[in-house]
């Protein structure tokens, strides 16, 4: 290969060919013959030892420096550039380096990514350009060498988790929780403040705590009730690969049970993850060990949609190998598709029967602004052609709501914070 | 240490068998290229004597090399001057076919054709032979073709004094003829010729006669040798004919322009390939590549308002007015029902009227909004789904206002 230094030097040695014309033929040889001498002088290329580390695990969105150790095992310095050739959604900053390694020792190339996608992400290749003393020419060679990053879900909603966990604190524990029964725990006893219900006055112990000071009513105050197993089963087909907004439903879909897991996890629940279209992609358990957010979100790093059919028919089964112990199940999908009708509706009435079942999904925001537009006659029809999409829909809706099953819809951004928004409801009421 | 890179040899290899199919289609090309360089014929040129097609006289050329005449053929005036000089005793064959030979040149071979030297003009362009050789001589009538495009075959005429026509008794072509004083072969009105005898030489005005097609009919073959030095009589002696066929190579450098490339400094070629060169440099310093092209396997995505839009297409395509209008009207009564809090399936009628009162608008209007509207064209469809909208709009006002004052 030649350099563009190779050009300007050509261009001008065009001097001298106009000034001593006669010698054209001297000129050539003299260019290509340095040209020569430089490609067979500069260092073989092809004697660099590559070693690539594995990199750690990045969110999407944040920055890493992944790191490559070449070593020069020829007897000349090595001078030129290094590719790295990662792909482009990996947002490398700075692929092209670069280098001068002496003889027998190694240099260290850092490259900074910048990951846009969530997924493994890999560079299979990096590409060594050796060039001569002389920066005419050079030889370059290509080291097959991968090197994968893991990239897990961009997780922007772990904005919301702090004050999500900060209202379930203020469960945990709370003034004298009205609703007895099932599904609360007893916490403890204390003084009667004013508001509190007088139906959690505990008689037999107020009657144990009167003292010279005088009268003490004492209330039970209830907690919510722990280690209840919480179910995210994420749709994973053709329907999560439609495009709302920037971003598929898919990426909602994934925040959103990455900010239920975290939620959830930390409540002491257990949390269970699963990823299906025509079968299982991914799974994931806050009893494995090592942090389950991590768990949780590398499992889901490697859901990618299919465009296939969900399979909604082996949910149960899939559920039942999980748990026998009630627990919520929260599915994950599109709620105006028609294929809910044939795929999820007849599936419904086995998970509800045990477990409390909720789903969410994500609303179109684009199907408002399409209804409300109306000045010309093509935009009436496509308002008339949203409206009719967003009737079906609620009618999804509404058919869900009828066998028992709650309903979170809403559009990408809201919908983490709305289903765990829910979540806290349904374990303050003791419904899970 | 483990190989990461591919050896310089397998590196050749793959890349001999990437380029395979074209280095087979490049010498491919080339071979079929030079075969039919070399299978071609060379001459095409119409009466051309190495033209082995119909309109050629390869076959008269041949015949008359097989008796010793050597033929020289010229395109410029300039050459043949010289072969005139340097054989006094050859004949002459002008055939002209479009180009004019110079005038100066005409004049020459008049003075030739007076010293005795054989000179024959072979042209169906009688036109220009009539200016060319002088005034005496008209352009005649074409000879006349039967009803299947055989032309009439003229026989050779009592005033005849050629020998080479006398011997040939006939000629059967077509062609045109001059309005001469003498010649041989003359049309029906006697006063025009074929083969005319001029004051600078003989011109015979139907060279198809001696082509590859029509050389064998009546007796174009005789006449041909005969004119052309052929004849038995001259068998004998080896002689040859300048071929001179006028062209524009007499014209080119004369009077023109000089070349702005004579002007050149004495570097520019050089330069110029020198800079050729550099092109070249250019492209292959910018065309290499950092490694292979590194591809990106992208996730699948659809838009999901697609849907939507292709049924709003759809409904357009069909002119679905009533149905738009119904879709619209039910959409616009369950947002009304729930925004007035009148619960799931409310009568149109209790909706209309909720929503009158709550707007403060005129209850007959908004029934007969709410209620079966009569649409028949898309301009009502528009002016009806404003009105629903602004209803709405209206309503949502008013409630938001009532409730905000509770």
């Amino acid at each position: 290969m030649i350099t563009f230094r190779f050009l300007w030097t050509s261009l001008g040695a065009a001097v001298l060919v106009v000034l001593m014309p006669q010698w054209f033929w001297l000129w050539l040889s003299l260019l290509l013959g340095l040209g020569l001498v430089d490609m067979l002088s500069c260092a073989s290329p092809r004697r660099v030892r590559v070693v690539r580390d594995e990199p750690p695990p990045v969110r999407a969105g944040q920055s890493i420096r992944v790191t490559t150790q070449l070593e020069n095992r020829g007897g000349r310095r090595l001078t030129g550039w290094a590719k790295d050739g990662w792909q482009p959604t990996a947002g490398a900053a700075d692929p092209l380096q670069k280098i001068h390694i002496e003889a027998g020792r190694s240099t260290l190339m850092q490259v900074q990514l910048t990951p846009t996608r969530h997924g493994e992400l890999s560079s299979q290749h990096i590409t060594i350009r050796s060039l001569g003393p002389l920066g005419l020419a050079g030889r370059q060679v290509v080291h097959r060498v991968p090197q994968t990053l893991q990239v897990l879900p961009e997780f922007a909603s772990r904005k919301h988790l702090p004050s999500k966990l900060r209202r379930l604190r203020e469960l945990d524990g709370a003034t004298a929780v009205q609703i007895r029964g099932a599904g609360t725990e007893f916490d403890s006893l204390r003084d009667y403040v004013r508001g509190d219900d007088v139906r959690s006055i505990d008689w037999r112990a107020t009657a144990r705590r009167q003292d010279a000071a005088g009268q003490h009513l004492v209330v039970r105050t209830w907690r919510p009730e722990r280690d209840r197993r919480v179910i995210l089963c994420l749709d994973a087909s053709r329907t999560s690969a439609a495009r709302i907004g920037d971003e598929p439903r898919l990426d909602a879909a994934l925040e959103t049970s990455l900010l239920l897991g975290a939620l959830a996890a930390h409540a002491g629940d257990r949390v269970d993850f699963l990823a299906f279209a025509r079968e299982v992609l991914a799974t994931a358990s806050s009893s494995e060990r090592g942090r389950f957010l991590n768990v949780l979100s590398t499992a889901a790093s490697r859901v990618q949609p299919a465009l296939v059919e969900a399979d909604f028919s082996q949910l149960p089964g899939e559920i039942a190998a999980i748990t026998t112990h009630k627990s919520l199940v929260v599915i994950l999908t599109a709620v105006d598709s028609p294929s809910l009708h044939e795929g999820l509706l007849p599936v419904l009435p086995a998970l509800t029967e045990k477990h409390r079942v909720v789903v969410a999904a994500v609303r179109n925001p684009e199907l408002v602004a399409r209804a409300a537009a109306r000045q010309t006659v093509s935009q009436v029809y496509a308002a008339a052609a949203a409206e009719r999409a967003m009737i079906e829909g609620e009618a999804v809706a509404a058919e869900l709501g009828a066998m028992g099953v709650e309903v979170v819809q809403a559009e990408p951004e809201a919908l983490p914070g709305a289903l765990a928004d829910t979540y806290i409801r349904l374990k303050a009421t003791g419904k899970l | 240490m483990t190989v990461t890179a591919a050896s310089a040899g397998s590196v050749v290899r793959s890349a001999a068998s990437r380029w395979q199919f074209w280095v087979f289609l490049l010498v491919g090309v080339l071979i079929v290229g030079l075969l039919t360089q070399l299978l071609e014929t060379s001459d095409t040129e119409t009466y051309g004597t190495q033209n082995t097609d119909l309109d050629g006289y390869a076959a008269l050329a041949n015949v008359l090399a097989d008796h010793g005449v050597e033929i020289r053929r010229t395109y410029s005036a300039e050459v043949t001057r010289d072969l005139l000089a340097e054989q006094s005793d050859a004949g002459v064959v002008v055939m002209v076919r479009g180009f004019q030979p110079e005038e100066r040149f005409v004049d020459e071979l008049r003075a030739e054709w007076e010293n005795g030297r054989q000179v024959l003009w072979l042209s169906s362009e009688t036109t220009l032979l009539s200016q060319l050789l002088g005034p005496a001589v008209q352009s005649g009538q074409a000879i006349p073709t039967g009803a299947a495009g055989t032309p009439q075959e003229l026989e050779a005429g009592s005033e005849c004094a050629h020998p080479a026509a006398e011997a040939a008794e006939s000629v059967q072509s077509p062609g045109r003829s001059l309005q001469v004083d003498t010649g041989c072969f003359p049309m029906e009105d006697g006063e025009s010729f074929v083969l005319a005898e001029t004051e600078s030489g003989m011109a015979f005005t139907a060279p198809e006669a001696f082509t590859n097609q029509r050389i064998t009919d009546a007796g174009n073959a005789a006449l041909a040798l005969g004119l052309l030095g052929g004849s038995p009589a001259h068998d004998d002696v080896s002689s040859s004919l300048i071929w001179y066929t006028p062209s524009g190579a007499d014209t080119v450098g004369a009077d023109q322009w000089d070349s702005p490339l004579d002007h050149l400094p004495g570097w520019f070629w050089q330069l110029f390939w020198w800079l050729l060169l550099c092109a070249g440099v250019a492209t292959f310093a910018a065309g290499r590549r950092y490694g292979p092209v590194v591809s990106e396997p992208m996730p699948v995505s659809v838009p999901a308002g697609e849907s939507a839009e292709g049924r709003g297409r759809m409904y357009q395509r069909a002119n679905a007015v009533a149905e738009t209008a119904q879709v619209l009207r039910s959409a616009h009564l369950l947002r009304l029902s729930r925004l007035l809090r009148l619960g799931r399936g409310a009568d149109p009628q209790a909706i209309a009227e909720a929503a009158a009162r709550a707007a403060g608008a005129d209850l007959q209007q908004v029934t007969a909004l709410l209620q079966q509207p009569e649409i028949q064209s898309n301009d009502d469809l528009v002016s009806y789904a404003q009105a629903l909208a602004g209803l709405e709009e209206e309503v949502t006002a008013a409630v938001r206002m009532r409730r905000s004052h509770e």
